[in-house]
């Protein structure tokens, strides 16, 4: 069957008691793309995700899996969905290779489990028991085992989170593979610098449900925000008096043009022979799109 | 194929623990050898009871004192052993210096004693001084325990002699011996013992790797993971309970090398044993279960187990007779499978047969602790429902 969306989600909702924790939520995952789920922690994101999964039983809503409707999550569906779980761990006592191949011998069809390890530069830890991993290596291990049977969606669950940035950037390479892979990939995480790297397209959730959606460009300018320059001269910083000044000496302006904003500003500094330092630029992003429709940053 | 993975995975995770190969294969073994080595030589200490008595004649015994003593001395079951002095003088430093345990002076007029006045014999312990004259017979003994266990021991056997003396010629033997009910075997600790370590080995496993193994599955999200593949649950559960299996069929085996080398009793390779043995594991294996459906936590079911554990091996008669306990105690006795399992394993090993009793309280728990670990499970494996 063809079908343009790995995944379609149709009002999805699911109670628990008083809480709403996903409340009517509405997706479509694009093959082949990676889709973020982006939202602070208690969001819902993991509720709908792990729905997805079959871990979870929705209340109501509708399921469709490669353009077809389903009512569960089947092992027909299981064998071609991997997953990587928000926090889960292995046998503490087998080695790297033995807990790839014993994911692998659960699906009917798998990958080389060597080739595996290769991919994702585990090769040094193979022999290596999963309690002696860092965090980041217990995640490539993760990572591997969800796709060691060769899925069509790849499912992470926040594969990033209580990883320093070295561990974090490796991880980001690992997932981009993916992507040339031509992997469909649902990537749930409230780091909002993760999901503009790694994404196509953005949900962002709150208290259950979609507040924004799109891709990183369009939801940024749907805000319609500046940019903003900050920099400091060496002396004479009264030839930028048109600028605001704070009370360390550095200069701040708002531009939705950065291109000509920077030329005005190394035009001055040349003519004055002054040279421009600590300069920066902050593109309005996701942090402000989430802050400009909730009124709270993403992770309050 | 999905079963065969599982079951590798966690036998390999499994016995890559100290505290599976200890707990349930090096213990259950290390105490049997103990148990038995301390305990069975206390049982047959009896046995071992030899006193060592000295005997001096001032003038030897002739006629019926003569065969009279003469049999005693030489007599089966007598727990001295006797030796001859030349010289009273020796035999009295040798009590001194306690190498006997008591010494016997028969003096030169003895013989002419009417053996029916023997009951009129003063004995007498020396004390301080050794001196101490006796009219007919002297014994001498120190202060130590055996030497008071070998006079009260003569005394006794003294008194024997007189009543068969002086009975002599007035009783007949007119009376026929026949021997009722079965002949009771030999006493054997480690016969005894044996029951009680297979089961302590297979509760190991019950108590502590299923209901911990699988509460540290469910907390470590270890289930969870597998929830998301093909896996069925029927899959992982044969998986995760062949691999505990296999550490107690290899606990059951080293014990019986053990028990091979103790030479014991061996009905105990007999089918009827043997099918005995299979049904307890079935059922120490469900108690298994049942903890894990409460505790799903891996401190609790550790607690649990621990405390579920000692009352059961303690108060199931494994190292002790429980009858003579408080009848609270004895009620938790009545109540716990244990008591009928290890039963009926010594019920097998004694000759008896297994009672009806020892097969139907622990098939009882078997249904109960299955029923409720199936709904229980079904929970669990669903994750979420």
């Amino acid at each position: 069957m063809d079908y343009t969306n790995s995944i379609e989600v149709h009002n999805l909702k699911k109670y628990y008691k008083d809480t709403k924790a996903v409340d009517g939520i509405s997706l479509s995952i694009e093959k082949g793309k990676v889709t973020a789920i982006l939202g602070p922690n208690g969001a819902g994101k993991t509720t709908t995700v792990e729905t997805l999964e079959g871990l979870r039983k929705a209340d109501s809503g509708e399921i469709y899996y490669f353009g077809e409707k389903i009512k569960e999550v089947d092992e027909k569906i299981k064998e071609k969905i991997g997953v990587q779980l928000q926090s889960s761990t292995f046998l503490s006592n087998l080695t790297v290779y033995e807990t790839i191949k014993t994911f692998a011998g659960l699906y009917k069809k798998s990958l080389d489990v060597d080739k595996i390890i290769i991919k994702f530069n585990l090769e040094e830890k193979k022999k290596s028991k999963i309690k002696n991993l860092s965090g980041g290596e217990q995640q490539r291990v993760a990572l591997a085992c969800a796709v060691i049977n060769d899925p069509e969606i790849v499912f992470l669950d926040e594969p990033t989170t209580g990883l320093d940035p070295q561990a974090r950037r490796n991880l980001w390479t690992a997932i981009e593979e993916l992507k040339k892979d031509g992997k469909t990939v649902v990537l749930t995480t409230h780091y909002m610098e993760e999901a503009e790297y790694l994404s196509d397209k953005i949900y962002i959730v709150d208290h259950g449900k979609i507040i924004a959606e799109g891709k990183v460009n369009e939801l940024v300018k749907t805000i319609n925000m500046k940019s903003v320059i900050n920099f400091s001269v060496n002396h004479k910083s009264e030839i930028f008096s048109e600028y605001q000044k704070n009370e360390d000496g550095i200069f701040k302006t708002e531009t939705s043009d950065i291109e000509k904003t920077l030329v005005e500003i190394y035009e001055k500094a040349r003519k004055n022979d002054l040279t421009i330092e600590n300069l920066s630029i902050r593109n309005p992003n996701l942090e402000d799109v989430f802050l400009h429709l909730t009124g709270r940053k993403l992770r309050d | 194929m999905k079963i065969k993975e599982l079951f590798t995975a966690y036998t390999k995770d499994s016995f890559r623990q100290f505290e599976t190969v200890f707990w349930a294969i090096v213990f259950p073994s290390l105490f049997f050898i103990f148990f038995v080595s301390i305990f069975e030589n206390a049982f047959n200490q009896e046995n071992d009871f030899n006193l060592k008595a000295g005997i001096y004649y001032e003038k030897p015994l002739t006629g019926i004192n003569k065969m009279t003593f003469e049999s005693v001395f030489n007599a089966e079951g007598i727990p001295f052993h006797f030796s001859e002095y030349t010289d009273k003088e020796k035999g009295i430093e040798d009590v001194k210096k306690k190498d006997i345990d008591i010494f016997i002076v028969f003096p030169e007029n003895f013989d002419k004693l009417n053996l029916k006045n023997f009951d009129r014999l003063n004995l007498k312990f020396i004390s301080d001084k050794l001196n101490v004259n006796i009219d007919n017979l002297q014994i001498y003994t120190n202060y130590t325990t055996d030497s008071q266990y070998a006079y009260k021991i003569f005394k006794s056997i003294t008194d024997e002699i007189n009543i068969a003396i002086k009975n002599k010629g007035e009783l007949k033997e007119n009376f026929r011996l026949e021997y009722i009910g079965t002949q009771e075997k030999e006493f054997r600790y480690r016969d005894y013992l044996f029951p009680s370590i297979l089961l302590m080995g297979i509760l190991t496993i019950s108590f502590f790797n299923i209901p911990i193994g699988m509460a540290e599955n469910i907390e470590k999200g270890i289930i969870k993971r597998f929830s998301v593949t093909p896996l069925r649950g029927s899959d992982f559960f044969m998986g995760f309970m062949l691999s505990n299996l296999l550490v107690v069929v290899l606990s059951i085996i080293v014990l019986y090398f053990e028990g091979y080398l103790l030479k014991i009793e061996p009905v105990v390779y007999s089918f009827k044993f043997l099918s005995f043995l299979f049904y307890s594991i079935i059922v120490c294996v469900s108690f298994g279960l049942l903890i894990a459906s409460f505790f799903k936590k891996i401190n609790t079911a550790a607690v649990f187990g621990q405390i579920a554990y000692q009352m059961t091996i303690f108060l199931s008669g494994f190292y002790f007779d429980t009858k003579a306990t408080p009848w609270i105690i004895r009620w938790y006795v009545y109540f716990n499978p244990v008591t009928y399992m290890v039963d009926g394993m010594r019920n097998i090993i004694n000759g008896n047969s297994v009672g009806l009793q020892n097969l139907i309280v622990p098939a009882i728990w078997l249904v109960v602790s299955l029923t409720v670990f199936s709904f229980s499970f079904k929970r669990v494996m669903h994750y979420e429902k």
